[in-house]
């Protein structure tokens, strides 16, 4: 509490008891946000830290004993005496929904010590599964359902329903990328209020009423605002499904890596799924970061997965043929032959789309053993971005490279197309530019060029020489998103093709012509790089997820 | 103890006494334009003295409620009164005769409301379907403004008031406060969490007072009277819960209908003094304020040893003979709700009374909470396989552990207004559910049943007549299929789209063949040409892509209503009606909303409506309702003069004899006897 304690009087501790146990709070929690940020789990469905409460699916309900002398409010049921063949009343305390009550200091909480708590849960879970097809064998969500997890920990038991279930609108498409299943849908409105709050697109909603209930989207509209896949992710059960993934894995195969989506320059935390046994990257899912994006990802972001393999350099080449790396990197340095004599004839073109080691590397390589001046940036062009998470820059570390040339800042592409002329050597990172593709031929006509890249581009396809680099998930890499902000990604995949991470080709690049570019392990460039200082990786990044 | 009383129902019988004129003759007005004069502490003070209990079911005093709203009222925060009139609560009939009778009164309490809690704008929310009492609140509306009662200075003083009628969209839920609230303000019909409460943040997130409709129309009376002496005319002043409100009766009674009395009436008083006595059979039992209310059955005892309990001074008497009080009622362990009472002759069958209560529930139910919409849905699939015989006793001894788990997990109070008159029926009827679970489970003794429900019984023939579908079910479905999503008025209106979604594209005639065609559409089928089989085996279930429910014809409708109605219930077919699966039918006016809507058309109003035939009206719109009531009219009064023969009126009721009026009114030949 922000207010100030009387004097003398000890000001209570911010904390509230859950099964005995303290949990501290901040003003204006609910108990289940108190809870889940200690990282106690209190069952719930609708819930999510991200969104208004909703408070329908009652699965958090919680027991609070009234304070000392005051009697607890009772509720009337009804029990059956098989002795004396009739029904007799009894009570039970009133429940409150975890999600809902607030906390106040010194409060006690029954979760799961508490014998109602543990039947109102068992019952909401029959419920719950009442009218549900139980397609578990066929449902994307099984592996990662609430509907399971909740099940095994609170009702193991089968279904007493023997009748056949409500039937509602199977595979109804809502738009380009969601699928609705309205048998699996439990109503928490986690989409509804997404769409409402987050999306600023109130596209979705609830139809009919009672169990006939079902999510439907606005008359005349599709769910095709930026953040439709955010509404599969939010759905606790398999009941929105994403047409992408859909039938394509099952969850329990797949292997995660912590990534930085490589969408655009907000540098959103994710998780890449992938499958070890094909070497697959599966989908794209959002980390919690409160700092970058809470607990969203845009659908480009998550669908930029597929740059792991599409539109891949997977393969060294010399002029228009295949080569091997060694061989490429000889025929670079016969290419380049006495560069180091001629630093002013010399463009290093940097890039916003590869990571900070392999910036740094090029760079490093460039100012410090061939002494070029004159550096630009390229990277993929600019689109068109929104209010929410997805930024107009599209290339998640613009901010690292204009941090690595701090006081020499690098010109833009555009540039070297109007001075051309005064350079007969370029030396580059990444494929992808901003600038018309006939435009860069024509100025690097003749030229000796040579491209590290990870993705085939105009630059790659114009390179003399061009060397396979790792894309951000085949390698640790680090990008610093727009805020400036320093973040690291894990390594999913591995390499595809002759794919080498794009520091090491440099270092070899760079013994070839001579230098001592003597780094051979990501944590010496990270060393060199930091001046030896260990890298600042991302920070606080994981916050349980909801 | 009885005291008939005379305050809100003065006018009801008088020709035209809704209308100003009448209204002014009896001081109308003056209340509001003195109280517009007092100071607010005092008027609320007074309201306070008149304990005025909330008349739409849970009885929170109003003076207290009124006294929930922050003040002194913030100019970036306007208040609202809004006026629940969204009687939508079965066996219950009271505001809609106020609306119609009274309506002046309903506009002058909102003045005195609108005064008392800083507000300037009054919603009367009306249920659709009332659309009489829509007009004349309407009209009234148009008087008072006219007078310059209402507007920028109301009687000269410069406090603005402006009443506004707006009207729901069919949807029980919708008299929940907060969910009244969410409707009004154009959004879906769900209850909204508590806190924070609508003197917090009401309607359009402004603080907001509640009011039931009746309680509103007391507050001039009670300014009137002066709020003391106001509830000193209730036997239950002691207990606070004052002055006088209307008593409905209905069902298995001689003379049903609305009735004014001072609080404190006994349920014995109110079913045979009021309602002149059980009609065919023996009391059964009594659910005393609207659906939600447990049924009390008359050989249960009050059992209050304890000097101190509120119901000490009954200890060892019938429930029956308890005043009708909040608090009274609720150590009973049911509700006083609406003091609307459905009255249940030995000669219906609970069970099926259960489950079209349980049917109810099922359809309103909003389906935002997890307990409410699936456990209401259970209890009445459950109940739809005892009464069809298919039951077993297992799924019996489910029903009260689902009840049990609907019971406080709900956000709003809908959930324990199923849960409760689940348990009421199933502690008190279990015998009579085990009847209908054979543990042979060879369903039931239809000849038994059929000695026990004598085929032909006027009152059948009376329900038949008066509303045509007299199977529940049938009815449930011609609900469902011309309403299909009212509950829903919504930021969408998707329901109006068939063709949105998977499984329900647009019909194509060619390949669907007709009767797909309608039935998707969910319109109407020919009976020759229908296909789809009759009646659906489960309610609860929804054929995939199918989307509607079974429809019948309006023709065929009209014409089997005609037929019904001609025919002695014991002639008639078993393809006329009720026709169930389990080709036994149901008796006709066993189930209780039929039946009490078939008889909620009490003396006085039956007696308006008959009035209002031919009459000139406030608006136009009202009309070809008027026109429609009329013939309906008509088929009711001939069923009842079959039904009653030559009856006289009981002691005690309001004297101008309805016969009279009746007689008055340009009726065309009886054609329905």
């Amino acid at each position: 509490m922000t207010a100030q304690a009387p004097p003398g009087r000890p000001k209570p501790p911010n904390t509230i008891k859950i099964d005995g146990r303290e949990i501290p709070f901040e003003p204006g929690d609910t108990i289940i946000r108190a809870a889940w940020r200690q990282g106690v789990e209190i069952p719930h469905y609708c819930w999510h830290p991200g969104l208004s409460i909703a408070a329908n699916c009652r699965m958090c309900l919680v027991e609070l004993p009234p304070p000392a002398g005051r009697p607890a409010m009772k509720l009337d049921v009804l029990q059956w005496d098989p002795v004396k063949k009739d029904y007799t009343f009894s009570n039970k305390p009133k429940l409150q929904p975890a999600c809902q009550q607030g906390c106040s200091p010194g409060m006690e909480v029954l979760s799961e010590s508490s014998k109602h708590v543990a039947d109102a849960r068992a019952a909401v879970q029959e419920l719950l599964l009442l009218n549900h097809p139980v397609d578990c064998p066929i449902c994307d969500q099984a592996g990662e359902c609430r509907l399971q997890d909740y099940w095994l920990e609170h009702s193991r038991k089968g279904k007493r329903m023997k009748q056949e279930v409500v039937h509602k609108p199977k595979a109804v498409s809502f738009g380009p990328t969601i699928v609705y299943d309205a048998e699996r849908c439990i109503v928490c409105t986690r989409c509804v209020r997404f769409c409402d709050e987050i999306a600023k697109d109130p596209v979705l909603d609830v139809r009919e009423r009672g169990n006939l209930n079902e999510i439907t989207v606005s008359p005349g509209r599709q769910l095709d605002n930026n953040y439709t896949l955010m509404t599969e992710h939010v759905c606790p059960v398999g009941a929105l499904t994403s047409k992408d993934f859909r039938f394509k894995a099952r969850v329990w195969f797949l292997r995660t890596a912590r990534t930085i989506c490589q969408g655009c320059s907000t540098g959103c935390n994710a998780y890449l799924d992938f499958d070890p046994r094909s070497n697959a990257p599966h989908r794209h899912r959002p980390r919690d970061n409160k700092d970058v994006n809470q607990y969203w990802m845009c659908d480009l972001g998550m669908l930029s997965y597929k740059d792991a393999i599409e539109g891949r350099l997977l393969e060294a080449s010399v002029g228009t043929g295949p080569a091997s790396i060694d061989d490429a990197i000889s025929a670079a340095k016969d290419l380049l032959g006495n560069v180091a004599q001629r630093p002013e004839k010399v463009a290093v073109i940097l890039s916003a789309q590869h990571s900070l080691e392999d910036n740094w590397a090029l760079f490093t390589l460039a100012k410090t053993y061939l002494g070029v001046e004159r550096f630009f940036v390229t990277g993929k062009p600019l689109g068109k971005g929104d209010e929410v998470l997805l930024s107009e820059d599209r290339n998640p570390n613009t901010a690292g490279v204009l941090k690595l040339c701090e006081g020499n800042p690098p010109r833009a592409l555009g540039d070297l197309l109007k001075m051309a002329d005064e350079f007969d050597t370029v030396l580059a990172l990444g494929g992808h530019v901003e600038v018309d593709a006939k435009e860069l031929g024509q100025a690097l006509k003749g030229k000796k060029v040579v491209v590290v890249s990870s993705h085939v581009g105009p630059l790659s396809k114009l390179a003399k020489v061009a060397l396979p680099a790792c894309s951000w998930a085949e390698t640790d890499a680090t990008f610093v998103n727009k805020k400036g902000r320093v973040q690291s990604s894990e390594r999913a995949l591995h390499p595809r093709g002759s794919a080498t991470p794009g520091w090491q080709l440099i270092g070899k690049l760079g013994r070839a012509l001579g230098f001592a570019t003597s780094w051979r392990k990501l944590s010496e460039v990270r060393k060199a790089m930091t001046g030896g200082e260990p890298a600042s990786i991302s920070g606080k990044q994981t916050e349980a997820t909801a | 103890m009885l005291v008939r009383t005379n305050y809100l129902s003065k006018r009801y019988t008088e020709t035209d006494g809704w209308k100003l004129g009448p209204y002014e003759r009896d001081g109308g007005y003056k209340q509001a334009k003195r109280a517009l004069g007092m100071k607010r502490d005092d008027l609320l003070t007074e309201m306070r003295a008149a304990n005025i209990r909330g008349r739409g079911g849970a009885g929170f005093p109003m003076g207290v409620k009124w006294g929930f709203m922050p003040w002194p009222p913030k100019p970036e925060k306007p208040h609202y009164l809004v006026i629940n009139a969204d009687e939508g609560e079965p066996g219950t009939f009271k505001d809609r005769t106020i609306m119609e009778l009274n309506p002046h009164a309903v506009v002058e309490g909102c003045i005195i409301g609108c005064f008392g809690i800083g507000a300037h704008a009054a919603y009367i929310y009306v249920r659709d379907e009332l659309h009489l009492s829509k007009a004349r609140l309407w009209g009234a509306i148009k008087e008072a403004r006219a007078k310059g009662y209402l507007g920028d200075k109301p009687f000269g003083l410069d406090y603005p008031v402006e009443v506004y009628v707006h009207t729901g969209a069919g949807a029980y839920i919708c008299g929940e406060e907060t969910s009244l609230l969410n409707s009004l303000e154009g959004r879906r019909g769900e209850p909204r969490l508590k806190p924070p409460f609508p003197a917090q943040a009401g309607a359009f997130g402004m603080p907001t007072t509640v009011n039931n409709l009746e309680t509103i129309a007391t507050v001039p009376l009670a300014l009137k009277l002066g709020g003391e002496a106001f509830s000193k005319l209730s036997d239950l002043h002691h207990l606070k819960d004052g002055g006088v409100r209307l008593f409905g009766v209905s069902g298995h009674v001689k003379t049903p209908g609305v009735f004014e009395a001072a609080v404190g009436l006994t349920l014995r008083e109110l079913v045979y003094d009021l309602g002149g006595g059980v009609e065919h059979g023996e009391l059964l039992g009594v659910i005393p304020g609207g659906s939600s209310c447990p049924i009390l059955r008359p050989e249960e005892t009050v059992n209050a040893p304890d000097a101190k309990h509120v119901l000490h001074p009954w200890h060892g008497k019938s429930v029956l003979d308890v005043p009708m009080g909040v608090d009274t009622y609720r150590a009973l362990g049911t509700m006083l709700g609406t003091c609307c009472a459905i009255v249940l002759s030995d000669k219906a069958d609970p069970v099926l009374a259960f489950h079209n209560l349980m049917r109810f529930y099922r359809h309103e139910s909003c389906g935002q909470c997890t307990p409410c919409r699936e456990g209401s849905a259970w209890l009445n699939r459950i109940l739809t396989r005892v009464v069809d015989g298919k039951a077993e006793m297992e799924e019996l001894d489910r029903l009260h552990e689902i009840a049990n788990n609907i019971m406080g997990n709900t956000i709003c109070a809908f959930g324990e207004g199923t849960a409760m008159p689940a348990m009421g029926f199933i502690k008190k009827f279990r015998k009579e559910l085990e009847a209908f679970v054979r543990p042979e489970g060879q369903g039931v003794d239809r000849d038994a049943r059929a000695r026990y429900f004598p085929p032909s019984r006027p009152a059948a023939r009376l329900a038949t007549a008066r509303s045509g579908p007299a199977d529940p079910r049938q009815e449930h479905h011609e609900m469902a299929a011309s309403r299909p999503s009212s509950s829903q008025p919504a930021r969408s209106s998707c329901w109006r789209r068939p063709g949105l979604h998977g499984g329900r594209q647009e019909p194509d005639p060619r390949r669907d063949g007709p009767a797909r065609h309608h039935r998707r559409h969910r319109g109407h089928v020919p009976a020759a040409r229908r296909r789809v089989p009759r009646g659906d085996p489960d309610p609860g279930l929804r054929r995939r892509g199918g989307g509607a429910l079974p429809v019948r014809h309006h023709a065929a409708r009209a014409e089997r209503r005609d037929r019904d109605a001609r025919t002695p219930r014991g002639a008639r077919g078993s393809s006329a009606l009720g026709h169930r699966p389990g080709g036994r039918r149901r008796p006709a006016t066993v189930g209780l909303a039929s039946a009490a809507s078939a008889l909620q058309d009490a003396e006085p109003l039956r007696r308006a409506r008959s009035r209002s035939v031919g009459r000139e009206l406030f608006t136009e719109q009202v009309v070809p309702f008027q026109l429609s009531g009329a013939l309906l009219l008509v088929a009711v009064v001939g069923a009842m003069a079959v039904a009653r023969g030559k009856q006289a009126d009981p002691p005690g009721a309001p004297p101008p004899g309805p016969c009279q009026s009746r007689r008055r009114s340009p009726s065309p030949p009886k054609e329905g006897s």
